[in-house]
């Protein structure tokens, strides 16, 4: 059997708030269809102490026994997703490292974390990570870690087991800062972790040459390996299906921080319900700007217009995009943005920003400047009064979607780590 | 020598459930019941009934058989009323037995606890009409004082409740616009002439606030010492008006601090006491002359330490939502008279004024306050969910 890759991440379903850890959840799976073995180190709080914890599990839910925190655990698991592909995946090994690393630092300073605390706990969170990985792991073929909180992790099991590291970004501080100025403690983490790592991976062209330019590492180190999607899961739940009926909708899903462009999604609501009464526009996600964008919203007059759904997982998030006549991400910096290709696989119409790596995958999306508020408008005007016209831009996007697929993203990864070993 | 003027007043909202985006065109049953809520109605409603509504309407029951001179005014929204009916109608019962000796006013209020008074002045006559007819056709009285929602007043406001018939209106003794002047005499309005009442804010919350406070210098509070502050200073005085949230008695001051007995023999005192007098709002209009003017063109209310309207509408979350509910009056006016019906109680329930007070951000010494009475975890909260119910009606209605 081959030897087992050593993954390193910070963020996994259902403890996930965003993107990075569907597409963690991903690649093992897509990892675990090829037959290339892995053991995936997360952190997580304990509660019942200790250093860490190993657990088996399909990659569809870890195990309820160890839920994360409070909040993580009373978030609802869908369990309807794992009955449908359990049967056909391997279980999962996963190292639990007790800590309470908070995915997005911009969230944590809001309850009450600096950067440093992060940071430093970063590198404990590392510490322990490579000794579990040197006693229990020896036979690992190479490390393969997931953003800045496990670049020290990475960068420490590198130097005990003399193996290679394999740092795959898929957002970095630049991007986060959504154009302000990026922490500097986090940035440096992430050069580190980018001149030691022995292979680059990003989401994109686009972030590749962000990292290029930002940090000055040679092109040739990186590789572009786009996220995928595996095809949605089939609800049939009819009673949801008429929500906002007769509305004209248009979606927004992601964090609610600066990276993301909210507030120009809401401009852009602004402006479409100046012309078109009926639309409702909506935004799914939680984070920093929740309290200020709905004060935002209620001073312009939004009331009853524009509606926030809060943090949106399994049915619920597929039933939006299904109702959605207009997807938009009108992202400031997007390395990726898998929920473009979620949109896209209910065939609804993407709109996205020219700063996302995902705009290189959906060629047919309207792609458009984050700020450039008249135009994103007459675009959904457009859809949502021409019915023929979306049909064709959700036809189109849902077509270029379905050919993505994890299993292509894991033969490729496969394929990177056989030319570096 | 000084009268004292007891008014309580009895409101229960009709809380939303929680509604999500994806009720938003499934469902319309925006105050159903849901025993598994904490703040269902029915619970709520059931709860207050035993810990304050039956043993304190039991307490005066008792009190106005046994001290004839005791009398005092009830007013109630027509919203607690739909409650007490629902999940409480022995209250109704003892209401009318009350109401039933002649000794217990009832006065006039919007039937939905709204600020339409504030909002749309047709609207505002048509929910004072609206209850004026319920309390007609449950107790067979016709108000005759009016309490606006929450005590708030207007000079504007004043003379649309004169021009409705009223002969006289409660209102906050509020120091930004008494001056210095007191409340303890009967004013009237600038430009209606209609006589007010004002509410004497620190001996009303005393009992109100303080009753159970440790830290108060004056804990613990005794009816004897409570009867002196009300005679002593007040001999030259004409009208002590004690105005205050019916639920104080058992829901806010707890039975086990004392609230009821303390009542009870403070009533049984003031009884006794040929130097006061107690009188309900209409024999305290018919009785005094005004002495002076009492004007405001801003609005004023008994809530907080601001004695404004911030509670309601002091942030853009709850400018916007009063905004979008009442741009919608004159569409209701005009749609086809089936389907209409469940649509305006809808709009109408949908104004009471509870549902601003949870979105109120303000969080000085009034923040507890405020979340005491919420449902919702936080002001933005309360805010998220009725702007669901909002885009729904604005569904059913544009």
């Amino acid at each position: 059997m081959d030897k087992p890759v050593f993954m390193i991440g910070w963020e996994f379903p259902p403890h996930n708030s965003g993107g990075l850890g569907v597409a963690c959840q991903g690649i093992a799976r897509g990892l675990q269809q090829i037959g290339q073995p892995l053991v995936f180190a997360l952190p997580q709080q304990l509660p019942s102490g200790g250093s860490y914890r190993k657990v088996r599990t399909n990659t569809d839910f870890v195990s309820s026994s160890v839920k994360k925190d409070k909040s993580a655990a009373s978030r609802s698991v869908d369990r309807l997703t794992t009955a449908e592909q359990a049967g056909e995946l391997s279980e999962l090994e996963m190292i639990l490292v007790n800590s309470n690393l908070e995915p997005y630092w911009r969230q944590s300073k809001f309850t009450g974390f600096s950067s440093g605390d992060i940071v430093a706990e970063s590198h404990r969170y590392g510490r322990v990570v490579a000794e579990v990985a040197a006693s229990d792991y020896p036979e690992a073929k190479l490390f393969h870690a997931h953003d800045w909180m496990s670049v020290p992790a990475g960068l420490a099991a590198r130097q005990k087991m003399k193996k290679p590291l394999v740092l795959h970004i898929h957002s970095t501080e630049f991007d986060r800062a959504g154009g302000g100025q990026p922490n500097q403690e986090i940035a440096e983490v992430e050069w580190q972790g980018l001149t030691k790592a022995d292979k680059i991976v990003t989401v994109s062209h686009y972030t590749k040459q962000l990292i290029v330019n930002k940090y000055s590492i040679p092109a040739d180190k990186i590789e572009v390996i786009y996220n995928g999607i595996d095809p949605n899961p089939d609800y049939h739940n009819q009673p949801l299906a008429k929500f906002l009926a007769d509305r004209p909708v248009i979606v927004f899903v992601g964090r609610l921080t600066i990276q993301k462009g909210p507030e120009y999604f809401l401009a852009v609501a602004k402006k479409v319900i100046e012309q078109n009464k009926k639309a409702i526009f909506v935004l799914a996600g939680q984070g920093d700007m929740y309290q200020s964008l709905l004060v935002s919203s209620a001073y312009q007059g939004l009331s009853g217009s524009v509606l926030f759904a809060g943090f949106l997982r399994g049915k619920e998030k597929q039933m939006l995009y299904q109702r959605a006549d207009v997807f938009v991400m009108p992202s400031v910096s997007e390395p990726f943005g898998i929920a473009a290709l979620e949109a896209a696989l209910e065939k609804t119409p993407v709109i996205v920003s020219k700063n996302s790596g995902v705009s290189e995958v959906l060629p047919k999306a309207y792609a458009v400047d984050f700020w450039d508020i008249n135009k994103m408008s007459s675009q959904i005007l457009e859809l949502i009064e021409k019915p023929q016209k979306r049909h064709q831009a959700g036809e189109d996007v849902y077509r270029q979607a379905s050919a993505l697929s994890w299993r292509a993203v894991a033969q490729q990864l496969k394929h990177l780590y056989e030319e570096i070993l | 020598m000084p009268r004292v003027c007891w008014y309580f007043q009895i409101h229960q909202p009709w809380r939303l459930r929680p509604y999500s985006i994806f009720d938003v065109g499934n469902r319309h049953d925006y105050f159903a019941t849901d025993s598994s809520l904490d703040f269902d109605n029915e619970t709520v409603l059931k709860k207050v009934a035993d810990k304050s509504y039956r043993p304190m309407f039991a307490l005066l029951e008792e009190l106005l058989t046994e001290y004839q001179d005791f009398v005092f005014a009830l007013s109630f929204s027509g919203v607690v009323l739909e409650q007490f009916q629902e999940f409480a109608p022995d209250l109704i019962s003892s209401l009318q037995r009350m109401v039933k000796t002649q000794r217990v006013e009832l006065l006039g209020e919007t039937y939905y606890h709204s600020l339409a008074s504030l909002y749309d002045p047709p609207e505002f006559a048509d929910q004072v009409a609206l209850h004026a007819q319920t309390i007609k056709s449950l107790f067979g009285e016709k108000p005759n004082i009016f309490r606006n929602t929450e005590l708030i007043y207007t000079d504007q406001v004043a003379k649309q409740v004169g021009q409705l018939g009223f002969k006289g209106m409660l209102a906050e003794g509020a120091d930004q616009v008494l001056q210095g002047r007191s409340p303890t005499k009967l004013y009237q309005s600038p430009n209606g002439e209609l006589p007010l009442l004002l509410k004497h804010y620190q001996l009303s919350d005393d009992i109100a606030f303080r009753f159970s406070q440790r830290s108060w210098a004056s804990w613990p509070l005794t009816a004897d010492k409570f009867e002196y502050w009300l005679t002593q200073p007040f001999q030259n005085d004409d009208i002590i008006n004690l105005f205050m949230d019916f639920e104080t008695f058992g829901e806010h001051q707890w039975e086990s601090e004392g609230i009821f007995p303390f009542f009870r023999e403070l009533i049984k005192l003031l009884n006794s006491n040929q130097a006061v007098e107690m009188v309900t709002p209409t024999q305290a209009v018919t009785d005094l002359q005004p002495v002076d003017i009492f004007s405001s063109d801003t609005p004023i209310s008994w809530a907080d330490v601001d004695r404004d309207i911030t509670a309601w509408v002091g942030n853009p979350l709850q400018h916007d939502v009063i905004n979008r509910l009442y741009s919608l009056g004159d569409k209701l006016q005009h749609l086809p008279k089936d389907g209409a019906a469940s649509l305006l109680a809808d709009w109408r329930r949908l104004q009471t004024s509870d549902h601003f007070y949870y979105m109120c951000t303000k969080w000085a010494n009034d923040g507890d306050v405020h979340a005491y009475f919420s449902p919702y975890q936080t002001p933005y909260e309360a805010y998220n969910n009725y702007n669901n119910v909002l885009a729904d009606l604005l569904t059913r209605i544009e």
